[in-house]
């Protein structure tokens, strides 16, 4: 609900490093992401080319629409952590609490990565989701995640039937 | 409860990529049946981008065989209709390929694939019949985006194969294989190929010189693999040559096979040239084998063959595996070497019932310079081709639980 600018520097403290340069990430709420352009465009493929297209950062505001601000907020605080991090132990980790823990928010900050094209944190993120229900039966499946079956009968029958020709 | 109903209500898009990360068992078996938004998920062709067949059980008898019967309610399964499915979901845009290599495909699957999959960066073949292979050159040559092929044995039509190569896949940097490797082959690759990134010989008889040349001529090398390899010691010369290659492993090569009558560990079949019919039918175990060649006969295992003790060790490896060995003639007066040719374990067609136990076989002379034997395993019994000259000499089908051999051709 807040509409001031929330600092969250990825990575180093600007202080340290005052020569650092940084863009504003704009969630849909309005909020504002204030982050190191290293930090961004090593995890971001959007904002890389983005800023590369712009020819510079000079008071870049990137606005991301399909994005709110505690998702922005949850996704540059997994970034940070990949960031840190030489392997993907730590942030696959994080994933893995973050799915157990808030799965809503999980597939908001999946679709958020996706997005902005944060191609490696992203596909990290999809093998841990896959993990989760890897050689389960159909029922375990819809069991464990809790998911309804929503076909009928018949469309069970004509999924079988449309798949038999390969077979003829 | 809310928040976990929202797997159903995630983008198709992220779903599909998720889906990618499973094995194709799970994309056929359970994903698409779970709800409608992962059906749309699961049809999506980014999921089957990566055609690994390899990973799965296509043996009649096996879960995922009898499973996706049930599930797709079809009155006979086949690795081809598996194959076409696939294929089909990806809508051309497979990038993988990795036939598996005991049972199912066949040389038909591989020019099916040839049509369907044009752009496929890795392949790895399926086990080919010998009569097949004159055919692989052209068929791997239709793949312009190759990148990585992978086989068991080395083909006999290798050189052909390693020319279309050359001609046709522009960014070709990866190959697996294992054999004898001779002097044109190595030739081969180094004139053909002489920017290969990565190579992997493992399992394979390579004489020092060859990997010398190799290490000499792919300069471009950032890999290479030659484990277990027979015909080499790794020296501070090699080293330093091989000093601009960022991953050279080595591990467990020999000069020569010195550990020819153990057998214990690996489980070969070894059928002994003239073996008399008594020691023959010992030969059902490792035990046998080896007490096999205690028990008088002269079994002299690969010393002299490039037929490495790695390829020994390579028999339990590819225990589910299988494969074509390439034993060529050992040095020396012919018809006065007494060689045991060990025989690979390979995966099957369904076979008939044994028949009744046999005269000895016509194993025939390997005059020649090649001799080459399969073995199809299935269950307790075995099927035995072994061809000479690139012709099928004997056919055999051995019983392990009667140990009787019999002649079916």
């Amino acid at each position: 609900m807040s509409t001031e600018s929330k600092e969250i520097l990825v990575g180093e403290s600007s202080q340290a490093k005052p020569e650092k340069k940084t863009i504003v990430l704009m969630a849909s709420d309005g909020d504002e992401f204030v982050v190191d352009v290293d930090d961004i465009t090593n995890q971001s493929e959007m904002i890389r080319n983005l800023i590369s297209d712009m020819g510079g950062t000079d008071g870049l505001q990137v606005p991301l629409l399909n994005v709110t601000a505690p998702v922005l907020a949850k996704l540059l605080e997994l970034f940070n952590v990949s960031n840190k991090n030489d392997d993907d132990e730590e942030v696959t980790q994080k994933v893995k609490e973050l799915m157990e823990a808030e799965l809503n928010m999980m597939i908001d900050v999946l679709g958020a990565a996706n997005y902005i094209e944060a191609t490696s944190f992203f596909d990290l993120s999809c093998k841990v989701l896959a993990d989760k229900f890897k050689g389960m039966s159909v029922e375990e499946v819809r069991e464990f995640l809790n998911i309804e079956c929503d076909f009928t009968e018949e469309e069970l029958q004509q999924i079988h039937a449309e798949n038999a020709w390969a077979f003829d | 409860m809310e928040g976990r109903r929202r797997w159903e209500d995630m983008e198709v898009d992220c779903l599909a990529h998720i889906f990618r990360k499973l094995s194709l068992e799970d994309l056929t078996l359970s994903v698409p049946f779970v709800c409608k938004a992962w059906l749309r998920a699961a049809m999506d062709p980014l999921c089957w981008r990566s055609l690994n067949l390899r990973d799965l059980d296509f043996m009649p008898w096996s879960n995922f065989t009898r499973t996706f019967t049930a599930q797709y309610a079809l009155r006979r399964f086949s690795f081809s209709g598996f194959l076409k499915l696939a294929v089909a979901r990806s809508h051309g845009g497979a990038v993988e390929l990795k036939f598996p290599l005991p049972f199912g495909a066949s040389f038909r699957d591989l020019v099916y694939a040839s049509h369907e999959c044009p752009r496929l960066k890795t392949l790895a073949l399926p086990n080919l019949l010998l009569a097949d292979e004159p055919q692989i050159p052209e068929l791997v040559g239709r793949w312009k985006e190759l990148e990585t092929l992978e086989m068991e044995s080395k083909p006999s039509s290798f050189l052909e194969m390693v020319g279309q190569i050359s001609i046709n896949c522009g960014s070709f940097s990866g190959l697996r294989m294992w054999g004898s490797i001779k002097k044109e082959d190595v030739s081969a690759i180094v004139d053909c190929l002489p920017r290969i990134k990565h190579l992997s010989l493992s399992k394979s008889y390579l004489p020092n010189e060859q990997l010398v040349e190799i290490i000499n001529g792919c300069r471009e090398l950032e890999t290479l693999r030659v484990n277990s390899c027979i015909g080499f010691e790794v020296d501070e010369e090699i080293v330093r040559r091989a000093s601009g290659i960022k991953t050279f492993e080595h591990e467990g090569c020999k000069l020569f096979d010195e550990s020819d009558c153990d057998m214990d560990e690996c489980d070969p079949l070894y059928v002994h040239e003239e073996m008399a019919p008594s020691a023959r039918s010992g030969a059902s175990s490792s035990r046998g084998a080896a007490s096999a060649s205690r028990g008088g006969v002269p079994v002299r295992v690969s010393r002299d063959a490039s037929f490495p003790s790695a390829a020994r060790g390579g028999v339990r490896a590819s225990r589910r595996g299988a494969g074509v060995w390439d034993v060529p003639h050992p040095p020396g007066p012919a018809g006065n070497i007494n060689r045991a040719v060990p025989l690979n374990l390979c995966l099957p067609f369904p076979l008939p019932p044994p028949t009744k136990p046999s005269a000895p076989l016509p194993f025939g002379k390997t005059s020649g310079d090649h001799c080459r034997v399969i073995r199809h395993i299935l269950g307790p019994r075995h099927v035995i081709v072994i061809i000479h000259q690139d012709k099928i000499r004997t056919k055999a089908l051995f019983d392990s639980r009667t140990e009787a051999l019999s002649d079916t051709c």
